[in-house]
């Protein structure tokens, strides 16, 4: 991925390699949307090469593709920029299987792309609003492991939020 | 290869934690019946201020939910003799079709109250709303439920004394400072003395952590009976606007003084025959001022306050539907007005989109409010937000 640079100012780049090795040439300013490189680079200084043994090169990707994004807009501070962000991201959760969903959501956790997590945590809450107890443990691949007759008492007692 | 193997109950447990944030408390509770371990991470969330807090700041930040506006109207039914009824209004903005063709629509459904004791009667109650937590009072009984988590609960007694007591207002708000939710109740006593009479105000704060009741020092006396317009909460302090006295008078939770300020003559002058009525915009005090001619309002001026007696012009409107009066703005481009008896209409200054509301034939909405839906509890004591 090569950084497409408008701006005349010079900004440094990183290389942050993947588990499998695949590379990603990025700004340090996309980069450092991420919480987990802004403190690898404050720390070591440096260096310019991040290696992320946790996280595969096709979801690093994304997550780069989001923080070039947000950063990208960020810089132009005009009104309706807010809604653009919000359009962007719908259109970025929209389409995602939940595979990708999954491990998109677990490379942004690690890398604490804190408004990254936002996005997806509320893409996976979108799985779980108004649906059935059964339609959950089914989206999430989760047995039941209540005893004979516990859900049934926990349905009782909050039988108001199953009308 | 495992890395694709998708395992969802193996994400931490803190991820979890940020999804259930953005989950909405009916949903939350029900989910509590999918495993053991949800059941116990939701229950000992739902217990934790922290986690109340970031769910109802997540309420503003929905991206992916269409639903940004919730009202909720109190209706009198005539069909079944008087009744109360509540139904709720979801505004859909769908953002997702921002270029150039948005679209709106609302859903009208009924809005149940958490089981309200039966001896209770609550119509013509006082109504206010903070943060999801709704305040109903009548002239004896404070109530403060959340529909939302199916709670609800009798306040104490106030400590005003009922006799001679005229309750002009009830206000329920956040003291951010103190991280606790109170009610300021206002109102006044008729006092005969050398055979003239005059309404002494009085005031009492009501604070959900402490659970009882503190009556404020109030030094004012009016020479005729006060009438008082819907109250409003906006940073830290209540407002009200004695319409017959032309005064403003508020209560700050901050300090806990209550002060009156006579709007300034120029506008009264300037704007002789206009209604005046308080609201918020651009989270401070603002007022709508405006003529009403044979019931329709044609133009609606906003003014807002810099300094206690100081008051400028901000904004004008000027409805493209026939309108009784503004109501109030859900957000700062988005002003609810009241059509006619029946009907509403929300209004977008800027995108200058329409959407109208109209109930059944036989009842009469009177009263309404911009809803969230949050797992703030009225239980009261270290169950405030932090």
């Amino acid at each position: 991925m090569s950084s497409s640079s408008t701006t005349t100012t010079t900004t440094r780049l990183l290389m942050l390699k993947a588990s499998d090795g695949v590379t990603f040439e990025v700004e340090e300013a996309v980069a450092t949307k991420l919480g987990a490189i802004n403190n690898m680079v404050e720390e070591e200084g440096s260096e310019d090469l991040i290696c992320l043994p946790n996280v595969n090169g096709k979801f690093l990707g994304m997550v780069l593709e989001w923080c070039k994004k947000h950063a990208n807009n960020n810089t132009n501070s005009d009104k309706g920029n807010d809604e653009v962000n919000k359009w962007w991201d719908k259109e970025f959760v929209m389409d995602l299987d939940q595979n990708t969903l999954y491990h998109l959501l677990m490379a942004a956790d690690y890398l604490s792309g804190t408004e990254l997590v936002d996005l997806l945590t509320e893409k996976v809450a979108s799985m779980i609003r108004g649906k059935k107890v059964e339609e959950i443990r089914e989206t999430f691949k989760i047995k039941s492991d209540f005893l004979p007759g516990q859900e049934e008492e926990i349905r009782k007692k909050n039988s108001w939020a199953f009308e | 290869m495992t890395l694709w193997i998708q395992r969802w109950c193996d994400l931490p447990e803190e991820v979890w934690t940020e999804i259930f944030s953005w989950v909405p408390p009916d949903s939350l509770i029900r989910s509590k019946c999918v495993s053991k371990s949800w059941y116990s991470l939701i229950n000992s969330l739902i217990k934790s201020p922290d986690f109340v807090n970031k769910h109802l700041r997540n309420i503003d930040k929905n991206v992916l939910s269409s639903t940004s506006t919730c009202l909720v109207f109190c209706c009198v039914s005539f069909a079944c003799g008087w009744q109360d009824l509540y139904k709720s209004v979801s505004v859909l903005h769908d953002r997702h079709n921002s270029k150039g063709n948005r679209r709106e629509e609302h859903n009208c459904e009924d809005f149940r109250l958490p089981n309200l004791s039966g001896k209770l009667n609550l119509a013509l109650a006082n109504r206010s709303h903070c943060d999801g937590i709704i305040c109903l009072a009548n002239y004896k009984t404070l109530v403060l439920c959340n529909p939302a988590i199916n709670e609800s609960r009798i306040l104490p007694k106030p400590c005003i004394e009922r006799r001679g007591f005229v309750s002009l207002g009830v206000v329920l708000g956040f003291d951010s400072r103190a991280n606790d939710y109170k009610v300021v109740r206002f109102g006044h006593n008729r006092l005969i003395r050398d055979q003239s009479e005059s309404f002494k105000i009085r005031a009492e704060v009501y604070s959900l952590r402490s659970d009882s009741w503190k009556e404020i020092r109030v030094q004012l006396e009016l020479d005729c009976y006060p009438h008082a317009g819907k109250g409003i909460f906006c940073k830290g302090a209540f407002y009200w606007h004695l319409q017959t006295h032309n005064t403003i008078v508020s209560f700050n939770m901050f300090d806990e003084v209550f002060r009156s300020a006579l709007l300034p003559n120029n506008l009264l002058v300037e704007r002789r025959d206009h209604l005046i009525q308080l609201t918020v915009w651009n989270e401070s005090v603002a007022l709508f001022i405006f003529p009403q001619i044979e019931a329709v309002t044609k133009c609606i001026e906003v003014w807002v306050t810099d300094g206690p007696c100081s008051w400028i012009k901000k904004l004008t409107i000027r409805p493209p539907v026939d309108v009784a009066f503004p109501v109030a703005f859900l957000k700062n481009d988005e002003v609810l007005m009241k059509a006619n008896r029946r009907r509403f209409v929300l209004y977008n200054i800027h995108s200058q989109m329409l959407s109208e509301f109209t109930f059944a034939e036989n009842t009469a909405p009177d009263w309404d409010f911009s809803y969230v839906r949050s797992l703030v509890s009225v239980q009261g004591g270290n169950q405030s937000r932090s």
